[in-house]
């Protein structure tokens, strides 16, 4: 296993608790994942409906890379993992595109390596019992709504990621941490990240319903691996608690944040302050942190 | 010396526009051999095909060419023209120089000349052409149905009337299949058991008729007019002679299994009959349930049993049974809701499958058709239909439509609405399919008289939230969302090919598709046929149908077998494979090669009985002349009848000869 990390711009930016705590457990695990050298933003939300080419060409800077390093790319951001794949599946399999994007780019890119999300590599390749030794601190006691986002898992023949319906990958990973990954209908439903500035009242609708359903099933928190479903749940949760006049409180974690805590990391490494719903009275309460 | 005879049609202007056909004529008159040849505008007419049989007696001909269309087309016409003027049918042949030339050319010139050739080609081959006979096989006059469901019972009935036995072949313990499931039916809201129940009866009480359940069919040899079946009978352990179907066993077994017949929705025991018309009314055990078998305890049936007719100790039992025809009518089954996870994977008790909801409607379900929804018996408030599950989804399921379940949700709008008068009743669907005889009349009386809501659009997820299902979806007209809370949700899902049905096509050699549903011979012209001869098909087991499409294709397929079984002798071509004895070596080439299984070894013998050698042996009723098996042999023993190697080779030495 040889990869090398790909933050992308939102770790770099608007989700630095995401950058911290993973970077904490690549440390932790004596993983060997340096960062992707000369990386550039893979375009997300803003390039693809705009400029097809572009939208592929750019992702293609960032698996050059990679190759150049001789690894392969391990991303977070779900967005990223998209555009990675599609531009890989253009590079590999599309033989006109793969021509448009070698006159654009003035190289030609292979774009033969692997594009995993970390989860997967915890999942798949230092696997669970690995992951279950090194628990010292269980999360007892504490129900986990898991919420995948709709990104990671559509179109599915592109992600190849889990389940588009049901996913599991982030259950298990919650579940080694002694927490309890609860049962909920809403994993994979959209939060209305797209139309989050056009249309903010959209969006604060859709992250509305899955913040209640998550309390309805009797979630004590919720973990995300999608820097932008963060922002809507966490960041916004306050603005929909005022509009809708229902209190949640319901701390919106990382995964990562999850499993490090569970590995008896600092909090403050896993940047446990930083997010906007205060998790610490929850954990206090739960008497994981004292 | 050949004495040929070349007639080169016109076809109208299909051939001649592109064929200078008077040329082409006089050119082959030239080749040596050949004695007479014409052009005439319409050779396949009656004066055609008398120019023909004159032509064969007035100048002697040993072989005929003739230059016109496909022999698919006409080749029967001008052979039995042949034929009647005293020529072996097997020395004319037909050069297509329709389909393979006039009607894929335009350049006229060269259109001749490839005519020409393909003449050419001919003639060398009727030179070197032997007069062959056709084949008689004798038929076995009894006939096999596979599948007990509605399908295969009017396929028996019809074939009995016709004066020929029938053994009725059903896997589970009663016929019926799926129809004896069904509540009531569309367009006509008549009672599906009230109207099958009397042909299960007149099945079974029909003397031509055997009927044998819970038995599936392990083998089938032979050809057609000649199969040999084997037949595998379950082990029922209960001994159907002697049993009075009393029920005391089925009464004090203490094990409780969910329902098959019920789908899941109702309890059965270890010894039962699926529903009580069952045929036969007679008890079977399920091994894989009943305590005696899986725990060798209990026993308490076969000791109350008042005839002494239980007998834990009985085998499976192997029957084979001559026939010379068999009908496959092995229906559908339906994919499970657990197949879709936007509808919760089966996990929400309430989200159920269009039979379970015709089982919870019927009066003989089980909760006798006080309509209940599984989670807490609830009477459903709010219901929502959707149609194509599953089917018309080509990127995660079937590409197919499913045919019926347009009508059949309107079906259910209107029994839902029947129960409950003050009920909301919604149907999502994409495009309504209504076109049947009063099918269209019956839709607008699902919607205007019974208000069923439809909505078109698909449903994006169905979810539980407390005691309620949310069902969220599209509504495409009004490019709305739609979120409704139901009570119940009914999910028509796709027809699919039941289980197994794959093995059975490859045991009786006959085609299926990516499906899985079985092959008809042609889509149009033969749709009860399959490719193998003598083995038809009917009702769902080749696609979804209704029960008029399956009932009709049952009828068609009777008669297809009561046509064939008419003859005392069959005949079939002379087109077969022979072996030249002398050289073969055995060494089984063609054997392994043979799709057919048609070759098998003889032992060639000495006067005094001692085994010399193994020669390959064809059976000319099994052989169908598909020339797989002469390209393997190395010593160039076995030749195809009518197209011998140096027949073949004739044609190609001919098309080579000009350029």
């Amino acid at each position: 296993m040889k990869y090398a990390y790909y933050p992308g711009c939102s770790l770099e930016s608007t989700s630095p608790d995401f950058n911290l705590s993973t970077e904490a457990l690549i440390e932790f695990l004596s993983l060997d994942i340096p960062e992707v050298q000369d990386w550039v933003c893979c375009g997300a939300s803003s390039l693809h409906p705009e400029n097809k080419l572009a939208s592929l060409a750019l992702p293609a800077l960032t698996i050059e890379a990679a190759e150049k390093q001789q690894r392969d790319i391990m991303v977070q951001c779900p967005a990223c993992y998209a555009h990675l794949r599609e531009s890989q599946e253009a590079l590999v399999h599309e033989s006109k595109v793969k021509e448009d994007l070698k006159e654009t780019i003035g190289r030609e890119i292979a774009g033969k390596l692997k594009i995993k999300h970390f989860s997967e590599i915890l999942t798949q390749e230092i696997g669970l019992e690995t992951l279950q030794s090194k628990v010292t601190k269980p999360l007892k006691d504490l129900k986990i709504a898991n919420y995948y986002g709709c990104v990671i898992v559509r179109p599915q023949e592109l992600m190849q990621y889990d389940d588009p319906e049901d996913p599991q990958v982030m259950d298990k990973l919650v579940n080694i941490t002694g927490a309890e990954s609860i049962s909920w209908p809403f994993k994979t439903k959209c939060c209305g990240a797209g139309s989050s500035i056009s249309k903010t009242e959209v969006t604060l609708d859709m992250t509305y319903q899955i913040l209640s359903m998550a309390k309805k099933n009797g979630a004590d928190a919720i973990s995300v691996l999608c820097p932008l479903c963060h922002i809507n749940l966490d960041f916004r949760q306050p603005q929909i608690e005022r509009r809708y006049k229902e209190k949640f409180n319901l701390p919106v974690f990382y995964y990562t944040q999850l499993l490090g805590l569970a590995f008896g990391l600092d909090p403050k490494k896993l940047a446990l302050d930083r997010l906007f719903v205060s998790p610490f009275p929850l954990l206090k309460s739960k008497g994981i942190l004292s | 010396m050949a004495r040929i005879g070349v007639f080169v049609c016109w076809c109208g202007s299909n051939i001649a526009e592109t064929v200078d056909v008077k040329r082409a004529a006089e050119t082959i008159a030239k080749i040596p051999g050949v004695v007479y040849s014409v052009d005439y505008k319409y050779m396949c007419s009656d004066p055609g095909q008398d120019m023909v049989k004159n032509a064969i007696k007035e100048h002697k001909l040993t072989g005929v060419v003739v230059a016109s269309c496909s022999p698919r087309m006409h080749e029967k016409t001008f052979r039995k023209a042949a034929q009647e003027a005293g020529l072996n049918p097997y020395m004319l042949e037909m050069a297509n120089i329709r389909e393979h030339c006039s009607w894929v050319h335009d350049n006229k010139e060269e259109g001749t000349l490839k005519a020409i050739d393909l003449i050419r080609m001919m003639v060398e081959k009727v030179k070197r052409n032997k007069p062959l006979q056709n084949i008689k096989i004798p038929v076995t006059k009894k006939a096999l149905v596979i599948g007990g469901g509605v399908t295969g019972i009017q396929a028996a009935l019809d074939i009995a009337a016709g004066g020929v036995p029938v053994i009725l072949l059903e896997r589970e313990p009663s016929i019926g299949g799926h129809m004896s499931m069904l509540d009531e039916t569309f367009p006509t809201l008549d009672c599906s058991q009230c109207i099958l129940t009397p042909k299960m009866v007149e099945v079974a009480q029909n003397p031509l008729v055997t009927i044998m359940t819970y038995s599936e069919l392990e083998k089938l040899d032979g050809f057609i007019g000649n199969f040999k079946a084997t037949i595998k009978k379950k082990a029922r352990h209960v001994v159907v002679e002697e049993c009075t179907g009393c029920g005391t066993c089925w009464t004090k077994c203490p094990t409780k299994v969910k329902s098959e017949f019920e789908q899941g929705l109702g309890i059965r025991k270890a010894i039962y009959i699926p529903f009580p018309q069952a045929i036969p009314s007679r008890p079977v055990i399920d091994e894989a349930n009943c305590l005696k078998f899986t725990q060798d305890r209990c026993g308490i049936c076969a000791k109350i049993c008042p005839k002494q007719c239980i007998h834990y100790d009985d085998k499976e039992e192997f029957i084979e049974i001559d026939v010379g025809s068999v009908v496959v009518a092995t229906g559908y089954d339906l994919m499970p809701t657990s197949a879709f996870g936007e509808y919760g994977y089966g996990k929400y008790p309430d989200v159920v499958t269009s039979l379970q909801f015709e089982r919870m409607v019927c009066a003989s379900g089980p909760t006798l058709g006080d309509l209940q929804r599984p989670s807490d018996k609830k009477k459903p408030k709010t219901v929502v239909f959707i149609q194509c599950v599953g089917s018309r989804d080509p990127e995660h399921h079937k590409a197919y439509c499913s045919k019926i379940c347009c009508m059949y949700t309107a079906k259910q709008t209107m029994l839902y609405r029947h129960k409950v008068h003050d009920g909301n009743a919604y149907v999502f669907y994409i495009d309504i399919r209504s076109n049947g005889k009063n099918y269209e009349e019956f839709l607008r009386r699902a919607q205007e008289e019974d208000r069923a809501q439809y909505i078109r659009g698909r449903v994006s997820m169905v979810y539980q939230d407390g005691p309620d299902l949310v069902v969220e979806g599209a509504d495409t007209l009004s490019n709305a969302q739609v979120k409704i809370r139901a009570d119940l949700v009914v999910l028509a899902t796709a027809m699919v090919s039941p289980k197994g049905v794959k093995e059975l096509a490859q045991k009786l050699g006959i085609g299926y598709d990516q499906h899985g549903f079985l092959t008809e011979a042609h889509p149009k012209l033969r749709p009860v046929e399959s490719a193998t001869a003598g083995i038809f098909l009917a009702g769902c087991a080749i696609s979804p149908r209704d029960i008029p499409d399956s009932v009709s294709e049952a009828s068609g397929a009777a008669s297809k077998v009561l046509g064939l079984l008419s003859k005392s002798e069959l005949e079939k071509e002379g087109v077969v494979a022979s072996v030249r004895e002398c050289s073969c070596t055995g060494c089984q080439n063609c054997i392994r090669v043979c799709p057919f299984t048609a070759i098998s070894l003889k032992d060639i013998r000495d006067r005094a009985g001692n085994l010399i050698r193994q020669v390959a042996n064809v059976n000319p009723g099994l052989c169908t002349g598909c020339g797989t098996c002469t390209p393997t042999c190395p010593s160039r023993s076995i030749d195809l009848q009518g197209f011998t190697d140096e027949e073949i080779f004739a044609e190609i030495n001919a098309m080579a000869e000009l350029h």
